[in-house]
């Protein structure tokens, strides 16, 4: 609901970083937990770079699963799995991945 | 070329967060984001809290439209402010920001936020909050934890509202805790009833035992 927001943030730090070159892709990096919807980061995207140095550029987005380690055996599982490890059955665990959210780098014409 | 960034898109929002925390810090205020769905009972945990916390206590109150809850935190005596957010589904740090120059805080040792209604956007901005708390309520049903697994594994203590209704309802309350277990180790899951009082006890030893 707030990607609007966010695509805004997305672009005010590829154009700060490509100082005015032409950018031809963002790469983003989303976790499963990080409740971000891709498509309408796109959607956003589209609408929001127009004149802009951003204008067209590709979108490339890496996902993250959301990994849970198990406090018993310490073995990292899903979110499938609701909270039950299927090695040794324990509940619950520590979040270790999956509420990444971040621009990871851009590539700019020369 | 490729340029390698590395940054947090919410960086923005952290920073005024990081701003926030040193303006509570330096006042030794316990600033506490409260969120939840729409009517799980979140002014109404605040104001069963301002009845029995003891302590001097300021409300930040956040919704898309409308003055309600903080006219009704407001008969209580306690200093209140209303931010309006238009139609935006969170609070964010600005927002807070902003608000503070138009609060009351001398007195206050606790800062209660309640943030819009909401159980998906609010876990992503942090507000400079010292805890996260989430309140649930048992009609929402059980399987809450395991369709927002986001914000239930960012809080520091999950409220269970509405367990007088228990007997009407069907809400298995393992199911509910084995969810929280499940991306939340740490959080304490307190099941009281604003309505009756019950459980509110354990609540309110636990936001005592917070340290600014």
């Amino acid at each position: 609901m707030h990607e609007l927001a966010l695509t805004q943030n997305i672009i005010d730090i590829a154009l700060r970083e490509a100082e005015s070159r032409r950018i031809t892709e963002i790469n983003l990096v989303i976790g499963e937990l990080s409740s971000v919807v891709e498509e309408s980061i796109r959607f956003c995207f589209e609408v929001m770079s127009k004149d802009t140095p951003a204008e067209g550029a590709r979108i490339c987005v890496k996902k993250v699963a959301a990994a849970i380690r198990c406090p018993g055996c310490f073995r990292t599982y899903g979110l499938e799995m609701e909270g039950l490890c299927p090695a040794c059955g324990k509940r619950g665990g520590e979040v270790t991945a999956g509420r990444e959210f971040y621009l990871e780098s851009i590539e700019v014409e020369d | 070329m490729k340029i390698n960034v590395v940054k947090n898109i919410l960086d923005a929002n952290e920073q005024i967060a990081a701003e926030n925390k040193l303006f509570f810090e330096k006042r030794d205020i316990i600033a506490v984001n409260v969120m939840a769905s729409p009517g799980a009972g979140k002014t109404s945990l605040i104001l069963r809290t301002i009845e029995r916390l003891g302590e001097p206590m300021a409300v930040v109150e956040g919704d898309i439209a409308s003055t309600f809850d903080a006219e009704k935190v407001a008969e209580k005596q306690v200093p209140v402010v209303q931010i309006n957010t238009g139609g935006a589904c969170h609070l964010d740090a600005s927002m807070i920001k902003t608000s503070l120059e138009r609060l009351s805080l001398s007195k206050a040792k606790y800062l209660f936020i309640e943030n819009v209604g909401n159980l998906v956007c609010p876990a992503e901005f942090v507000l400079g909050e010292k805890a996260r708390v989430l309140v649930a309520s048992a009609p929402e049903g059980d399987d809450k934890p395991f369709k927002y697994p986001g914000m239930f594994s960012t809080v520091q203590a999950v409220v269970l509202n509405k367990m007088d209704v228990l007997p009407y309802i069907d809400f298995n309350v393992s199911r509910f805790l084995e969810g929280v277990a499940a991306v939340n180790r740490e959080a304490p899951v307190f099941q009281i009833s604003c309505r009756t009082g019950e459980g509110l006890g354990d609540w309110i030893d636990w936001l005592k035992s917070i340290k600014s």
